[in-house]
């Protein structure tokens, strides 16, 4: 632990799971929220309801894999890629 | 917070609940009845009141003062005797958590972390400690002050940094993603980013505080029930277990209440650290 200089962007160990938690809970809820709403409107329940949870989750996974996944910062900070991994 | 009792409407949800002679812990235990009140009148009432959980805080506070201060007065430079154990207790906090996370900024912020730290973990042991018995920090007041603590510092900071501007677009608009997602991402972003983080902050902390005090009362409680106001003697084996994990929760609070104080340090400090980064 000598390399002090350079700020880390990213959160690692425990910080990186809360924060890839707080995404995934937020993507179904803002987006199940948004679908529940206009559902409401157009008296449609459940069907924007339903699509706002998948598309809300499907973002919010999109969103892990851009903030996260992509980047090799964070997989190298964490111990590597156990995949490619060799022995 | 307004939620305080007076000992009446306590007891009279104390008494509904124990008509068999075993009382189950129940959420009422945290709103304690006033003790006293007193200030000017405010909507006819005097405007301050402490409970018991009240004068805890005091105690713990009073008592991080004291140890802080008597380690630290006079400084050795080979430290010996309870400056030792401070400046272990300190370190802890400025390697483990502020150097760690925040790098270079680690000085600008370590005050803070090495607060929220001892206080939380001073409210915390509480929940265990003889004649106290119940978590400072598991009134959601404390838990809400401190995120909205920590909401506001890493907000100030990031802004600071990088001005309204560019902290804005550094959460909410995460490079590499085609034009027409960001609206389908943004508002994910902004409440994971903006409304999450106090929120899930606070209700870790009480949720912890508030479901380990419950554990330990049912524990204890059922032990004391089966085991000295029961006549069934069938029941008097299972108070004996029932003491023995009531024992067993309490060394687990000792890890909750330490663990919680960290994980809460540790995220404030890498939300403070995801604001001021220069990268991203």
């Amino acid at each position: 632990m000598t390399e002090k200089t350079k700020t880390k962007a990213l959160p690692k160990g425990e910080g990186l799971v809360w924060s890839v938690i707080g995404t995934l809970v937020s993507g179904p809820l803002v987006w199940g929220a948004i679908g529940g709403f206009v559902d409401r409107r157009l008296a449609t329940e459940p069907r924007y309801l339903a699509l706002g949870l998948i598309v809300g989750f499907v973002v919010s996974m999109y969103v892990v894999y851009i903030r996260y996944g992509k980047n090799d910062e964070v997989v190298k900070q964490n111990g590597g890629n156990p995949e490619q991994r060799s022995g | 917070m307004g939620a305080i009792l007076n000992s009446d409407q306590a007891n009279v949800i104390a008494a509904s609940s124990s008509e068999d002679g075993f009382s189950p812990p129940s959420i009422i235990e945290f709103f304690p009845p006033k003790l006293f009140e007193f200030g000017p009148d405010f909507l006819g009432q005097p405007m301050f009141a402490m409970t018991r959980i009240n004068i805890i805080m005091l105690i713990m506070t009073t008592f991080l003062l004291v140890f802080f201060f008597t380690a630290l007065r006079k400084p050795q430079l080979v430290p010996s005797g309870i400056q030792n154990l401070g400046e272990v207790f300190l370190d802890f906090v400025r390697v483990q958590i502020s150097e760690e996370v925040l790098g270079h900024h680690a000085k600008r912020f370590n005050l803070l972390l090495t607060t929220m730290f001892f206080m939380i973990f001073a409210f915390n042991i509480t929940g265990i400690l003889p004649l106290m018995h119940i978590a400072a920090s598991s009134v959601v007041a404390v838990p809400l002050i401190l995120g909205l603590t920590s909401y506001f510092v890493f907000n100030y900071a990031g802004v600071k940094q990088h001005g309204l501007k560019g902290y804005l677009q550094m959460n909410l608009f995460p490079p590499g993603v085609p034009l027409p997602l960001y609206l389908l991402v943004t508002p994910i972003e902004a409440v994971s980013t903006f409304i999450f983080r106090p929120a899930t902050l606070t209700i870790r902390l009480v949720a912890n505080m508030i479901a380990g005090h419950m554990l330990l009362v049912l524990f204890y409680g059922g032990a004391n029930y089966m085991l000295l106001v029961s006549d069934s003697f069938l029941l008097k084996p299972l108070g004996a277990f029932s003491y023995v994990a009531g024992f067993a929760f309490t060394l687990f609070e000792i890890l909750v209440a330490f663990l919680q104080a960290y994980i809460f340090t540790l995220l404030t400090a890498v939300y403070i650290s995801g604001a001021v980064s220069e990268e991203h």
